[in-house]
């Protein structure tokens, strides 16, 4: 396994030492480690470091970590969800893991299947979204398919929750309870749930498995992960 | 790519996220008299605010 350790200029650098113990002191999994380790030497024994340096790096790292993830090159599941997780713990150390969006923004991803356009939302009321960490929905009971955005009424959204509030009467009360809504644009479809966010890839590869959900949504990368193909809810499933 | 939002543990606020979510989503805004009528069969009790925010609103 690759180990890093702080060289003679003071910087991370993959450790190449052939006879053991390597004399260059302590090791580190990661660079990213490495670098945390010379920053909290630097503010014990200098003082604390400016915030900008720290911002600066923290970007970087994030930068190089998410590229990582994206390339997909991983060893096995849990050095997958170990590195999701972790791009997960420094985008939250970026950025904080909500922010409040205007509701039309939220929505203009959605594509009409005719022109292949942005819908044009108007709707500057806000509303919390989720940032960091990983989505999924444990309620495969509490999804909806409409077959097109006109079908999305007032009354039939109304009875979506109402009739979600009738099964489980304190699911809105849940703090990681979000609703998460996508359309396919090549059929117009849009597709609700009542998803749960996660701060682990593992736990939410759980809530899958345990659930029957095809994937999970990674925030970071903004992607699906796939946990089962052959799952029966998720992306598709959902009814009248 | 899915988007998530949070539902409003409030009832009021969340009758008012699902008219702009349809209002938004459909292409065709919901009316006051619309949102009045579910209040009503909520049985909700509406603050001098949130009647003037519907107002404002919807009408």
């Amino acid at each position: 396994m690759t180990k890093y350790h702080i060289n003679k200029r003071g910087e991370p650098a993959v450790c190449k030492a052939k006879s053991q113990p390597c004399p260059l002191g302590e090791h580190f999994d990661n660079e990213a480690d490495a670098n945390k380790y010379i920053q909290n030497k630097m503010e014990t024994e200098f003082g604390i470091i400016s915030k900008s340096e720290n911002t600066n790096n923290l970007i970087i790292e994030y930068e190089k970590q998410l590229q990582l993830v994206k390339d997909g090159k991983f060893k096995d599941l849990s050095h997958e969800e170990e590195m999701r997780t972790r791009l997960a713990e420094m985008a939250k150390m970026k950025g904080g893991d909500s922010e409040e969006v205007e509701l039309g923004e939220v929505l203009s991803s959605l594509h009409s299947p005719d022109s292949g356009a942005t819908m044009s939302i108007k709707s500057s009321k806000k509303a919390i979204s989720p940032t960091t960490g990983f989505c999924a929905s444990p309620y495969p009971q509490h999804s909806k398919v409409f077959d097109n955005p006109k079908e999305v009424t007032f009354a039939k959204l109304q009875e979506f929750m109402n009739n979600i509030i009738e099964i489980d009467k304190d699911i809105f009360e849940e703090d990681e309870t979000y609703i998460g809504f996508w359309n396919d644009p090549q059929t117009g479809k849009i597709y609700l749930d009542i998803s749960k966010r996660y701060h682990t890839a593992q736990e939410a590869r759980i809530a899958c498995e345990q659930n029957d959900q095809i994937a999970y949504f990674d925030l970071q990368t903004f992607e699906s992960v796939d946990v089962d193909r052959n799952a029966k809810s998720g992306q598709i499933q959902g009814g009248e | 790519m899915k988007k998530f939002i949070k539902v409003p543990k409030d009832e009021f606020e969340r009758l008012v996220m699902c008219a702009e979510l349809a209002g938004s989503m459909s292409g065709s805004e919901v009316s006051l008299d619309e949102i009045m009528s579910s209040i009503e069969e909520k049985n909700l009790k509406l603050t001098k605010e949130q009647e003037e925010q519907l107002q404002k609103q919807f009408s």
